[in-house]
C-alpha cells in the first residue's frame, strides 16, 4: 500500500482516491440522512427526500446509499493498493457503479419524477472514477507488456 | 489468461452483477394492488373509529363548535409526514384537546405531492365531508399510506376507504365530481397559499394553524404534541 511518485499509475490512483473519498462523503451523508433526517415537512420539489423514500431506494431491503458506501470504500482500497489486481477491482467497481447510477438516474427522471443532487453528484463521481480506472489500466498496460501477448 | 481477456471478464462480471441487482430491485417492487389496501383499511379502521368515537363532526370540523381554539390542518393524502403526524400527533391532540372541548380541528386537504392522485384524493375528501365522515376517511388513508412516489392512491383505494368508513358511496361519487367541491378545493388551495405566505413559512404539509382569542400560531411537521400545546396556550386556549 502507498503511493510511489515514480509509478506510472501514480496520478490515476491519487485522483481515484480523492474521488472515492468524495463518494464516501456523499454516501455517508445519504445514509445518515436516511436514518436521522426526519425532514419536518413535505416541501414542493423536495427531491432528495422523495428519492430516499421511494421504493427504489433499497435493493432487497438494503438502502442503495449503503451499497454505494461499500463500493466507494472498495474503490478507495483499490486506489491505495499498487497492484494490478487492485486496478482491475477499481475497473469492476466503477463500471458497476456507472451502470447502476445510470439506472437510478433513469428512475429518478422517469419513475420517481424527482432528482436528488447527492445522487447526481455520486453519478458524476463514479463516472470520473471509471475514467481514472481505465487510464490507470492503460498506463499499467503500457508499463508492463502482457507476457502472454 | 491474457491481460485483455481478464479485462473483458471484469467488464462482463460487472454487467452481469448490475443486471442481477436491477432484477432483484424490480422483483421486490411489483406488488401493489387495491385489494392490499382494502385489507389494510379493514384491519386499521377499528383504531380510527375508536379515536373518533363520540366526538361531534360537522363537515370538515371535528369537535365542539363552541371550542375556544381551532386547529386547522392543511394536509396532503400522499405526504409521508402527514401520514406520520396522523399516527403520532393527531391522536393525542384529539384525545387531549378535541375530546375535552378545549379545541376543534378542521381538516383541509390540498395537493402538494407530485402527480394527480393527491388532487383526486382531496376532492374525494371534500366530497365525503357533507356525510360527516371526512375525519374517518382521511385518518384511515393516512395511517395506512403507501409511498408518496408510488401510484397507490387509486380511485379503487379511495372507494375502498369510503366504503370502510360507511359512507354512502353513490352520494359521495356525485359530490366529489361536483363543481361545488372543485371550487372548495381551489379556495382551500388559495387559503393555504395565503396562510403560509402571511405566516412567512414555506408551502409545506402538514401545516397546522392554531387560532384563538389571542391570535394565531403556525406549526409545521410531525412535531411533538407539546409544540401544539404551547401554541394553543399562546393563542388563549
Amino acid at each position: 500500500m502507498g503511493f510511489d511518485r515514480r509509478a506510472r499509475d501514480f496520478w490515476p490512483r491519487i485522483v481515484a482516491a480523492i474521488l472515492a473519498l468524495v463518494g464516501i462523503g456523499v454516501t455517508v451523508y445519504l445514509v445518515w440522512e436516511r436514518y436521522h433526517g426526519n425532514a419536518p415537512v413535505c416541501a414542493l420539489g423536495g427531491g432528495c427526500l422523495t428519492v430516499q423514500r421511494s421504493e427504489w431506494a433499497t435493493v432487497a431491503g438494503v438502502p442503495v446509499a449503503i451499497l454505494g458506501l461499500v463500493a466507494y470504500v472498495g474503490m478507495l482500497v483499490c486506489a491505495l493498493v499498487p497492484r494490478q489486481i487492485a486496478a482491475l477491482g477499481s475497473l469492476f467497481l466503477s463500471l458497476l457503479g456507472v451502470m447502476l447510477s445510470g439506472y437510478l438516474t433513469y428512475l429518478e427522471l422517469f419513475s420517481i419524477h424527482a432528482v436528488c443532487e447527492y445522487c447526481v453528484t455520486s453519478a458524476v463521481v463514479v463516472t470520473l472514477l471509471l475514467v481514472a480506472s481505465v487510464i490507470r489500466l492503460l498506463w499499467l498496460d503500457a508499463a508492463m507488456p502482457d507476457p502472454d501477448a | 489468461m491474457s491481460q485483455k481477456r481478464t479485462i473483458i471478464g471484469v467488464i462482463i462480471a460487472a454487467v452481469v452483477i448490475a443486471g442481477v441487482i436491477i432484477a432483484i430491485q424490480q422483483a421486490g417492487n411489483s406488488s401493489s394492488t387495491d385489494s392490499k389496501y382494502a385489507a389494510k383499511f379493514t384491519a386499521g379502521y377499528p383504531v380510527v373509529s375508536k379515536m373518533l368515537s363520540g366526538i361531534p363532526q360537522k363537515g370538515q370540523v371535528l369537535g365542539k363548535a363552541t371550542a375556544p381554539v381551532t386547529i386547522v390542518e392543511y394536509m396532503d393524502y400522499k405526504c409521508p409526514v402527514c401520514g406520520a403526524a396522523s399516527s403520532n400527533l393527531v391522536p393525542p391532540l384529539i384525545q387531549d384537546y378535541v375530546r375535552t372541548g378545549k379545541a376543534k380541528m378542521e381538516l383541509r386537504p390540498i395537493h402538494i405531492i407530485q402527480g394527480n392522485q393527491s388532487e383526486t384524493a382531496a376532492l374525494a375528501g371534500f366530497g365525503i365531508a357533507p356525510q360527516n365522515k371526512l375525519w374517518q376517511f382521511s385518518e384511515l388513508i393516512q395511517q395506512n399510506q403507501g409511498s408518496e412516489v408510488d401510484p397507490w392512491l387509486t380511485d379503487g383505494v379511495l372507494t375502498d376507504a369510503a366504503k370502510t368508513v360507511g359512507a354512502d358511496v353513490g352520494t359521495w361519487n356525485t359530490a366529489r365530481a361536483s363543481q361545488a367541491v372543485a371550487t372548495e378545493f381551489i379556495n382551500t388551495t388559495n387559503a393555504f397559499q395565503a396562510d403560509t405566505s402571511a405566516a412567512g413559512v414555506q408551502e409545506a404539509t402538514p401545516t397546522f394553524i392554531i387560532k384563538g382569542a389571542k391570535g394565531s400560531q403556525v406549526v409545521q411537521g410531525d412535531v411533538p404534541e407539546a409544540q401544539i400545546a404551547a401554541a394553543i396556550t399562546q393563542v388563549g386556549g
